[in-house]
């Protein structure tokens, strides 16, 4: 959809230790533990994943015994044998019920995020506890944790978690790698660790995306050149970044606006700068400018109810 | 939709066209039996292999297995297929391609019809595509035709709502735009600075344009750029309206000599207007603005 160039690696500036001003994480009143869901741990992740496969691996297994029995023994005719296949196949399709059941839940839960986090966390710590699940839907349910702690402002957790779903093959959930990543990126803004980000964003370029997705992206690499310093990247095709953040939001295209304003004024064009600055006004109140440009444009534009 | 095939012009369908479109593809989602039919089929194969006798026997269980993952597969992957026709639809007319996104929602309309939710997602573009086309009173056979079927008070009722005033106004049913307005107020109260209420305030300053309270309108100005802020760029059309209001004002209107005031807030409206918009666009959806040009 938009074909702008990948994001400059930050080790070709000297200016990315740290980046200034970023939001602090892990500081907000909704950091406290959480009573539903312990904080994450990857061993415990593993884990869980681990003895999915072991569960189903062992009824694979299973089947195998029992069909090799029914050949040895000619037993395959008789009503014993019926009875043993008819066993496995419910007993198969009973297993994939589970998955099926925590599957039909998931939109539930990701609508809740909006606008209970509580509920959705404790409804997702009933889904976690359930097994065995196919990996995938296992691995969508902590894509779900992973958008909690986001929205929780815990992004240290939020990034941990993307990384350790993403470490897995999805499978059939393969499509929800670029929201991933997204959140990924976006965390690792938060945290001030651009080049985190920048590997983030950079295995954005290779994820097909939708537009949605695209203009998430557009935003976070926007905001990882600026807080670079890589102004000349930032302004590089700014007619068609402008169009495409006036398919944003309000608030974002604001946001666009004033981070591409900050990298003009920088690189001396004035009159561009001086353009995107009465653009940003009439975009975004005096409040939330302020915050912008305080908080080095950390504006959030991931949300909870990704596909 | 008719293409004539000697000029390459577009004309969106008719009120009528659209009515008779969507009593073809109502929704129709299965029914229980439909749904429960591979089921039935796999017991069915379960029960004839006990009753049967020899290779039968041992074959049929398997076959009722593999019937009931194929057809759950297939089932899939075609409600995946239909989402992504319809959200690439979406996503083109995000992009402004109204002719494009008309014609593929159009289309695809009769393979929605199974699942509600794509349904009216579907209609709902179709309608949002007629509308910035122009065609209001289409626009407006869509918006009813969702609003019955929605529940009231949800957010996206009452988008729709706003969307049908606008488009009522566009059609210049000026009366019953003034029913529709009013009839929305309280829904949109509990809206405020959401692209709802944003939407509602640019529509009652077209109905006070269209209806020639340009004083009116210049006297509730106050708040008025907070108002709009949530249209993004879209609210430039907004800045356009108190432009040309302030430039009509009769207190200070063009006809007076006092006209050097009153064309220094129209300038500044007009300047905000088309620092988020190119006039082209603010005279193509509101040719009443023509008057302004004079101004830049």
């Amino acid at each position: 959809m938009t074909q702008e160039p990948p994001p400059t690696d930050p080790t070709d500036q000297d200016d990315t230790a740290e980046a200034p001003g970023v939001e602090e994480h892990n500081g907000s009143a909704e950091d406290a533990p959480s009573p539903a869901i312990p904080p994450f741990s990857p061993d415990r992740f593993n884990r869980e994943t681990w003895i999915d496969s072991a569960i189903r691996w062992a009824m694979a297994g299973a089947v195998v015994v029992v069909a090799a029995g029914l050949i040895v023994f000619n037993l395959s005719n008789s009503t014993v044998g019926l009875a043993a296949v008819m066993l496995m196949a419910f007993g198969w399709i009973g297993v994939n019920t589970i998955s099926a059941g925590v599957w039909r839940a998931l939109p539930e839960v990701t609508a809740m995020i909006g606008y209970n986090p509580a509920a959705a966390e404790a409804e997702l710590a009933e889904l976690i506890k359930r097994r065995p699940l196919m990996r995938w839907v296992r691995l969508m349910l902590y894509h779900r944790l992973a958008s909690i702690r986001h929205r929780q402002h815990r992004f240290q957790e939020s990034a941990a978690i993307c990384q350790a779903v993403l470490s897995k093959p999805l499978g059939p959930a393969r499509a929800q790698r670029g929201p991933l990543l997204l959140m990924l990126a976006e965390a690792k803004l938060q945290c001030g660790d651009l080049f985190g980000a920048y590997t983030a964003l950079c295995d954005l370029h290779r994820e097909p995306q939708t537009l949605v997705e695209s203009l998430q992206r557009l935003t976070l690499q926007t905001r990882y050149e600026v807080l670079a310093g890589h102004d000349h990247a930032a302004l590089a095709g700014v007619r068609q970044k402008l169009l495409l953040a006036e398919l944003m939001p309000a608030e974002h295209c604001g946001a666009m606006h004033a981070m591409l304003t900050t990298s003009a004024a920088r690189s001396g064009q004035l009159e561009l700068a001086d353009w995107l600055r009465r653009r940003s006004m009439l975009l975004c109140s005096p409040a939330q400018l302020q915050h912008l440009f305080s908080k080095s444009f950390a504006i959030r534009v991931v949300g909870p109810t990704e596909r | 939709m008719s293409f004539d095939t000697t000029t390459p012009r577009f004309a969106p369908p008719t009120p009528e066209q659209f009515d008779a479109h969507l009593r073809c593809c109502p929704v129709n989602p299965p029914s229980k039996w439909q749904a429960r039919a591979p089921w039935l089929v796999a017991l069915a194969l379960f029960a004839l292999s006990y009753l049967t006798a020899g290779p039968a026997s041992a074959l049929l269980p398997w076959v009722a297995l593999a019937w009931l993952l194929g057809h759950s597969s297939i089932r899939t992957r075609r409600a995946l297929a239909l989402e992504a026709q319809v959200r690439r639809t979406q996503e083109i007319a995000m992009l402004r391609r109204y002719p494009e996104a008309l014609r593929r929602g159009w289309r695809a309309l009769p393979r929605v019809v199974p699942n509600p939710m794509l349904h009216g997602q579907t209609v709902a573009m179709i309608a949002h595509c007629m509308d910035t086309l122009g065609s209001y009173d289409a626009a407006i056979v869509g918006y009813d035709y969702l609003l019955k079927r929605m529940p009231s008070g949800q957010p996206i009722t009452v988008h729709i709502g706003v969307s049908r005033a606008a488009a009522v106004l566009g059609a210049e049913r000026l009366s019953d735009a003034d029913d529709s307005l009013r009839q929305l107020r309280g829904a949109v109260e509990p809206f405020e600075n959401t692209p709802i209420s944003a939407a509602y305030r640019l529509a009652q300053l077209t109905q006070q344009v269209r209806t020639h309270h340009f004083a009116e309108a210049v006297s509730e100005s106050t708040g008025l750029v907070e108002a709009l802020r949530p249209l993004g760029v879209e609210a430039g059309y907004g800045h356009a309206l108190m432009a040309l209001c302030h430039y009509h004002c009769p207190e200070n209107g063009p006809d007076t000599n006092a006209s050097p005031d009153a064309h220094r807030s129209a300038r500044t409206w007009w300047d905000q207007a088309t620092l988020l918009l190119p006039s082209g666009s603010l005279l193509h959806r509101f040719p009443e603005l023509a008057p302004l040009t004079e101004l830049a």
